[in-house]
């Protein structure tokens, strides 16, 4: 059914793209009256963001205790997940404890307690996957060249040159290979890169502007 | 008032995409000038699994990526995971195959399920819609969100996983992984840095702009290919003015800029 026989959908849609454009127009340039506005508008956002990241924290805490409960597969996991949330929150909300003492009703999360926190355990668990990704990328360098399709075996192969041309310097005295290298990077991989670029930005331009118009609708909820 | 002329080019740019964008519309609505697609195997893919999810009963995984909804660099490419979503949805809602969906960002798990809602009420299957298979895995935090999925892979086997959205070199977690189970896997990126690990672990790939141009494939009706019409034009255009300025430097001309 058109949007313009469905009065919901219909003024979803005019307040949707009355708000995109004006925000829009504020990007392009400031233009008096509607500066203010889309600023306004803009702040709105970041507080539904906020309240979304509560839903989502909700939907996070239901889903594992749900698993907890009935004891699926891995719910010990889902008990480390709810436990490590809680110690976030209230170290960073309540109380939390620092050499010496313990700080009460922390004012911003970069005070000490949920500032040591991130430290003594994201940061390494967050180098540590960095780390995995060289592993990961040679194994599925090594099934790439099991499939033998035309696509992974090229993308190796220029892998494989551009990485022994980086790692091993005396290889750029050879005549030609580190000038071919440097084309192939300033020319073909960089108008490659632009071709690309320019291709989804056009993409996105026309995705926003079926927003605007209601085309798409990706922000109704009935 | 006076508009800066950077807001009045970008004005006269929206107007004229908004016409091309109308003009389509309208042209694909009244059937005119019908046009045959260019094959996506990658979506074959996923028609394919549509098909078979509803006989086996395993779980079609969608992913609009870890990108957030409101940054200026992920935020397109999540709308365009979105709407996907939304169609895969609404034909696995018509098929009776089961959906799981995964999200990186609060706002798009909101997005995903108030489209997924959509999805099954306007296939007349509202009751069957269920919350607890749109999943938020991670907020913001691209490698949380690719060891989330990875815990998905574990804990079920799926029909086939489709990524299509804002990625980086995130993907490779998820993707590996994936490739590993044997979990058939579609994705599609736009950057340089998640593309090549999509070529090696995916089973079908989505370059650059064809992730925008996915849900007017997977749709029923005629309507959204109007989005295809638009992008093949401006993207004719651009050619145009390329070529134009590449002839008018060789003799010498430069833009005043």
């Amino acid at each position: 059914m058109s949007f313009l026989h469905d009065p919901k959908r219909l003024i979803a849609t005019l307040i949707a793209g009355a708000t995109g454009l004006l925000v829009l127009i504020d990007f392009a340039g400031p233009v008096g009256t509607i500066s203010a506005v889309a600023q306004l508008l803009v702040n709105w956002a970041a507080l539904v963001t906020a309240l979304a990241l509560l839903v989502g924290l909700l939907n996070v805490v239901l889903s594992h205790i749900r698993r907890v409960m009935r004891r699926n597969a891995d719910w010990g996991y889902s008990v480390v997940l709810l436990g490590a949330m809680l110690a976030v929150i209230v170290s960073g909300t309540l109380i939390g404890f620092v050499p010496g003492g313990y700080v009460l009703y922390p004012t911003v999360l970069a005070e000490q307690p949920v500032r040591d926190l991130f430290r003594a355990f994201y940061q390494p668990l967050a180098a540590s996957f960095l780390a995995l990704l060289a592993f990961f990328g040679l194994s599925a360098a090594l099934r790439a060249l099991r499939r033998r399709t035309t696509d992974s075996l090229v993308i190796l192969v220029v892998a494989m040159i551009v990485l022994v041309v980086a790692a091993l310097p005396q290889l750029a005295a050879l005549p030609y290979l580190n000038d071919t290298v440097n084309w192939m990077a300033d020319f073909v991989a960089l108008a490659s890169a632009r071709g690309l670029l320019i291709g989804a930005a056009l993409g996105a331009l026309v995705a926003g502007i079926r927003v605007l118009l209601g085309f798409d609708q990706p922000y109704l909820d009935r | 008032m006076s508009l800066p002329s950077e807001t009045l080019f970008l004005l006269v740019l929206v107007l004229a995409v908004i016409g091309l964008t109308l003009w389509h519309h309208a042209r694909v609505l009244a059937g005119r000038n019908p046009f045959t697609l260019r094959p996506l195997p990658g979506l074959d893919l996923m028609r394919r699994a549509l098909a078979r999810g509803a006989e086996t009963g395993r779980a079609i995984h969608l992913s609009p990526g870890s990108g957030a909804v409101g940054g200026r660099a992920s935020t397109a490419e999540t709308v365009a995971g979105l709407l996907v979503a939304e169609r895969v949805a609404a034909e696995a809602a018509l098929n009776g195959a089961p959906i799981l969906v995964s999200s990186g960002d609060a706002v798009a798990h909101l997005a995903l399920r108030g489209s997924l809602r959509q999805s099954y009420q306007r296939a007349g299957l509202g009751q069957d819609y269920d919350p607890v298979n749109v999943q938020m895995l991670a907020h913001q935090d691209p490698m949380a969100y690719a060891s989330g999925v990875t815990t998905l892979y574990g804990r079920q086997k799926l029909e086939v996983s489709q990524f299509n959205g804002s990625f980086g070199q995130e993907f490779l977690l998820a993707g590996e992984v994936g490739a590993q189970r044997d979990v058939p896997q579609i994705a599609g990126a736009t950057t340089t840095t998640a593309l090549p690990l999509v070529y090696l672990t995916a089973d079908g790939v989505l370059v650059g702009e064809e992730i925008y141009a996915a849900e007017a494939y997977l749709a029923r009706t005629t309507a959204p290919q109007a989005r295809l019409l638009t992008q093949d034009a401006m993207r004719t255009a651009v050619i145009l003015v390329i070529l134009i300025l590449l002839i008018l430097a060789l003799f010498g001309w430069t833009l005043p800029i």
